[in-house]
C-alpha cells in the first residue's frame, strides 16, 4: 500500500515526511524509497526527452544545410541550430541536477528517522479536533 | 516556403519558450526558498514552544515547517540551517524515543498534597488539565518548573543546552532543593516528559505532577520575582 501523500511527485515537503512517520506503516522507509525512485525515473525521462528533442532538431538542421532547396533562407536554419543547442543544454542541466535527488533522498530519510522518534506526539496532534 | 522553414521557426520559438520557462522556474525556486525562510523567521519556534499549546506546536510542525520543500531544503544553505535549528529545538522540546526514560522514574513522596497551586502559571496548568488539555497543562508545568528553577540557580546565565533534568541536578548541588523535593521534581518531570512526548497521561497523574512541582518549589520565587532560597 502506498501512502497517498500528495498528488504531485515533483516535490516532497517536510509535512509529507511527518505524515509518513505518523502513519502506522511498517515500511515507511521503503515507501520513501519508492517515491524517490519514481521521482528519479520521471526526471531522467524528462531529461532524455529534452536531449532527444534537441538532437532531432540538430539532425534536421544539419540535413537542411546539405540538402539543396530544403530551406528558403538561413534564418530558420540558424533558429533550429540555436533551438537544438538550447534543448541540449536544458536537457543536460536537468540530467546533471538528478544528483540533487540523491541528496534530497538522504535528507528525507534523515528527517523520517527524526520524525519517527516523535511519532507519539505526531499521532497525538492528529487527534486534536 | 520550403519544407524546413516551419520546423526551423517552430523549434526556435519553442526553444525560446523553454528557456523562459526554465528561467522562471529557477526564479520561483529561489523565491519559494526565501518565502520559507520568511515564514520561519516571522514565527520563531521559541515563541511557539513558549505557548505550551499542543495545537500551536503541532501546527508549526505540519504547516510552517511542513511546507518547506525538500528540494529547496537541499539546495538552499540558509533554509537548511534555519530548518535544522527549528527541527532540533522542537524535537528537543517534545523529546525523542527513549529520552523521557532518562529521567529517573521516581515516585512521589508519601506526603499527600492537596489544594490549588498558588503559583499563577501552575494554576493555569491545573486549569488546562481540568479542561481536558492535559498536554498543555504538562507543558505549562514543565516550563514553569524550568524557568523558576533556572532563575534560582543561574539567574540570567542559564546554559542554553542544559535540559530541565540538568537544571534540577544543578539546583540540588547548589543546595536549593532538598532530597525530598528533588525526588518530587523528578517524578513530576517524568510525567511531564512522557506526556509532552505524546504518551497518554491521565488527568489525575498530571494533577499529581503539578502538585508535586508546586510543593517542591514552594520557597522558590515565581518567574519575575527575586531572592532564591537555599536549603
Amino acid at each position: 500500500m502506498v501512502v497517498a501523500i500528495r498528488p504531485s511527485i515533483n516535490s516532497v515537503q517536510i509535512g509529507d515526511i511527518l505524515r509518513l512517520a505518523r502513519s502506522d506503516l511498517q515500511d515507511a522507509s521503503s515507501q520513501l524509497d519508492q517515491i524517490y525512485q519514481w521521482r528519479y525515473d520521471h526526471k531522467a525521462t524528462v531529461a532524455k526527452a529534452i536531449v532527444g528533442l534537441g538532437a532531432s532538431i540538430a539532425v534536421a538542421a544539419v540535413a537542411a544545410v546539405f540538402q539543396h532547396g530544403a530551406h528558403s533562407s538561413w534564418v530558420p536554419v540558424y533558429a533550429a541550430g540555436g533551438a537544438a543547442l538550447v534543448f541540449l543544454v536544458i536537457g543536460g542541466v536537468v540530467y546533471v541536477r538528478l544528483n540533487a535527488i540523491y541528496r534530497e533522498y538522504i535528507a528525507a530519510h534523515e528527517l523520517l528517522a527524526t520524525a519517527i522518534q516523535v511519532r507519539p506526539f505526531l499521532k497525538l496532534y492528529e487527534m486534536v479536533p | 516556403m520550403s519544407a524546413f522553414d516551419p520546423i526551423g521557426w517552430a523549434s526556435g520559438i519553442s526553444a525560446v519558450a523553454a528557456a523562459l520557462v526554465s528561467l522562471f522556474q529557477l526564479r520561483s525556486q529561489h523565491e519559494r526558498a526565501r518565502a520559507s525562510i520568511d515564514a520561519l523567521d516571522s514565527n520563531p519556534e521559541k515563541d511557539v514552544l513558549a505557548s505550551s499549546d499542543l495545537k500551536t506546536v503541532g501546527s508549526y510542525l505540519f504547516d510552517t515547517l511542513g511546507n518547506v520543500q525538500l528540494s529547496d531544503f537541499v539546495r538552499d544553505a540558509d533554509l537548511r540551517r534555519r530548518t535544522n535549528v527549528a527541527l532540533e529545538r522542537l524535537t528537543s522540546f517534545i523529546g525523542t524515543e527513549g529520552e523521557e526514560h532518562l529521567v529517573e522514574e521516581a515516585q512521589p513522596s508519601e506526603e499527600a498534597i492537596t489544594g490549588q497551586p498558588e503559583d499563577s502559571e501552575l494554576a493555569k496548568a491545573v486549569h488546562s488539565i481540568d479542561q481536558g488539555e492535559v498536554w498543555n497543562g504538562l507543558a505549562q508545568c514543565r516550563r514553569d518548573l524550568e524557568i523558576r528553577l533556572a532563575n534560582a540557580v543561574f539567574g540570567d546565565q542559564k546554559p542554553e543546552r542544559l535540559s530541565v533534568s540538568g537544571v534540577v541536578s544543578a539546583a540540588r548541588r547548589a543546595g536549593i532543593l532538598s532530597e525530598d523535593d528533588e525526588q518530587r521534581l523528578r517524578f513530576a518531570l517524568n510525567v511531564c516528559n512522557r506526556g509532552i512526548h505524546g504518551e497518554d497521561i491521565s488527568s489525575n497523574l498530571a494533577l499529581e505532577a503539578v502538585r508535586n512541582v508546586e510543593y517542591a518549589l514552594r520557597e522558590i520565587p515565581q518567574a519575575g520575582q527575586n531572592s532564591p532560597a537555599s536549603r
